[in-house]
């Protein structure tokens, strides 16, 4: 329940500024000159912000969609992410969100239009398909009710033969998706880690078996969908649960409606971590067998490596190694 | 729990209600005091804000503690005796705004609150006017997280009744009505500033550990972010004292701690 809108006063009469207003009547409104007043001040506590987040609402000046590594991508070789919202819904305790920005509420960009603008001009410079990833800064879907991004975004893409759009998520809100008849070059992608430890640290999450579910009734409507196990988390059991995660997502979706699969070792700038550490002292996961390289957090590279590639050999057991991506900085067996 | 009006008579229902007593201190601020809560009479306008934030801070100073603001102010629009919570606040000479995050489920109605160097008759509608709530947010945001520090203002004065026909002996009758909720906010964010305090059990432990060996100052360090580890994996505050005990120095206690701590690390 949103109960504080703050606004820049530059977009006030924005048809989807209104919308939105008009969608939490009882919220108060309150303008601003530009959204950073809001969401960049110092001394801000993104732990107690989280328990009650409000909205603002701005217009994206550039930038609108910026180039991603090749290593991060999904087999494409032009690649871009684009945020139309910054924050989520969610709190899942790694997730680098809460060492990036100094406040939890959401800031929605309104000006779809210029977003759609920028992807069709790259999209038309791009010899190949380009890839949008959208979900970097947020969810993709888990406020959709809010922002109505899937109705705007989904029937423009249909259109943009030479792109495909990355839906990232771990919402279980397909319905937008389920009204429109299945876009190929659309793919949602299910970040997954075993149910044991997103009970521990996706607060907010659906569970493993609605996020299955919900893939199962999308692959139903012929919509493509991915795969992202992403951060890999070590953990004891750690094969029998990832093994158990494979199985129980196998079981229940065919192969063929897997676009991919990607796999992410748990990394973090380490200014971020040192941030969320210090927001959460007490959270085990931090505890873990971590080590600083270079600029980063990560697991211990012998281990980092040994993880992916259990993941990988358990993958192997139900799909071909063409369709599994290794998302992160070192090199892992999957030839 | 930190809060500050400017006039005694915003202050009285509030002493009453916190049963606060008042101390001598050596300020030109009148200071009350109860057992968690803590109360400063600044006087009017800006400077005097600052100065009495600063010096309640000074006195009595603390990492995660939450400051209100209660006072009287002006209103274009709404009427004498509703009580509003600030969200957003705006130096009339400066031109400069602030935001106090919201995140508390208070029931008062939010206003914009613009503070001015002198009373005025002129009055926008949807803004409440006072002297002092700018210097309140600017100098508390130094101490305490943005989140936990609040301002609500009981509207005194609006374009119907103006501030010129404003009477000092009102000032208890507007604030009383709205004790109970200002109640509420208050334990509220006192219930906030707890969850973000060391547990009494990390600090006891601490203390003791520390009392047992000198240590530099990257070793408590090093010490205060095992011990985070400690009560994250569980290890046991006894363990943690035994290994302490059987320890020669800091140094070697640090190691032998982290590697018990690395033998615990596997997330379940
Ligand atoms: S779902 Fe993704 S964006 Fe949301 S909190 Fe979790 S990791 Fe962050």
């Amino acid at each position: 329940m949103i109960e504080i809108i703050y606004f820049e006063e530059s977009i006030s009469e924005h048809p989807r500024t209104l919308g939105i207003f008009e969608r939490f009547p009882q919220a108060a409104r309150v303008p601003c000159s530009n959204y950073q007043e809001v969401f960049n001040p110092n001394g801000q506590n993104f732990r107690i912000q989280k328990k009650k987040p409000s909205l603002i609402l701005a217009q994206k000046e550039g930038n609108f969609s910026l180039p991603i590594p090749e290593s991060y991508g999904v087999g494409g070789k032009t690649n871009y992410y684009f945020s139309h919202m910054l924050n989520c819904l969610y709190d899942c305790r790694y997730c680098f969100l809460q060492g990036m920005y100094s406040s939890a509420n959401y800031v929605l960009f309104v000006n779809y239009e210029d977003f759609l603008k920028d992807i069709v001009q790259k999209t038309s410079e791009s010899p190949e398909p380009a890839w949008f990833f959208s979900g970097y800064d947020c969810d993709s879907l888990a406020l959709d009710s809010i922002s109505q991004f899937s109705s705007f975004f989904l029937p423009h893409f249909s259109k943009l033969s030479n792109s495909y759009l990355e839906l990232r998520t771990k919402s279980v809100n397909i319905k937008p998706l389920l009204k429109s008849k299945a876009v190929p070059n659309i793919i949602t992608a299910f970040s997954f880690t075993p149910q044991e430890i997103s009970e521990q640290i996706e607060k907010g999450v659906p569970s493993v078996d609605s996020r299955i579910e919900a893939m199962k009734k999308l692959t139903s409507h012929g919509w493509p969908i991915g795969l992202r196990i992403d951060p890999i988390i070590d953990c004891s059991n750690f094969t029998d649960r990832y093994s158990n995660l494979f199985q129980n997502i196998f079981s229940n979706i065919s192969e063929e409606q897997i676009h991919s699969i990607s796999l992410g070792a748990f990394r973090m700038p380490s200014t971020f971590f040192k941030k969320i550490e210090k927001l959460y002292p007490e959270e085990k996961l931090f505890a873990g067998p971590f080590q600083k390289q270079g600029n980063s957090i990560s697991y211990k590279k012998e281990l980092e490596r040994e993880r992916k590639d259990t993941c990988i050999n358990l993958l192997k057991k139900y799909t071909s190694v063409q369709k599994i991506f290794s998302c992160d900085i070192f090199e892992s067996a999957i030839n | 729990m930190n809060l500050i009006t400017a006039f005694l008579q915003e202050a009285k229902p509030v002493i009453e209600l916190l049963n606060l007593k008042k101390v001598e201190v050596p300020s030109p601020f009148k200071l009350y005091k109860g057992e968690i809560h803590n109360l400063v009479i600044s006087g009017p306008g800006g400077e005097n804000t600052t100065q009495a934030v600063s010096f309640l801070h000074g006195y009595l100073p603390s990492l995660f503690t939450p400051w209100l603001n209660i006072g009287l102010a002006g209103h274009g629009s709404e009427k004498i005796g509703n009580a509003l919570q600030v969200v957003k606040c705006i130096d009339e000479n400066s031109g400069r705004s602030t935001f106090p995050p919201q995140i508390f489920t208070s029931i008062f109605s939010k206003t914009i609150l613009k503070t001015v160097q002198h009373p005025s008759n002129e009055y926008l509608p949807d803004h409440a006017y006072d002297m002092e709530g700018f210097s309140f947010f600017q100098t508390a945001t130094r101490f305490s997280p943005n989140e936990l520090i609040q301002s609500v203002k009981i509207i005194s004065d609006n374009p119907v009744k103006p501030f010129s026909q404003f009477r000092k002996s009102e000032t208890e009758s507007l604030i009383s009505p709205h004790l109970p909720n200002l109640l509420l906010l208050i334990e509220e964010m006192e219930k906030s500033a707890k969850s973000l305090q060391p547990k009494q059990e990390f600090i006891q432990l601490f203390q003791n550990l520390i009392s047992l060996f000198s240590y530099s100052e990257t070793q408590i360090f090093q010490l205060k972010k095992h011990l985070h580890h400690a009560f994250a994996i569980g290890i046991k505050t006894d363990s943690i004292l035994k290994i302490a005990k059987e320890s020669s120095d800091s140094r070697n206690f640090l190691s032998t701690f982290l590697k018990e701590l690395d033998s615990k690390r596997l997330f379940s």
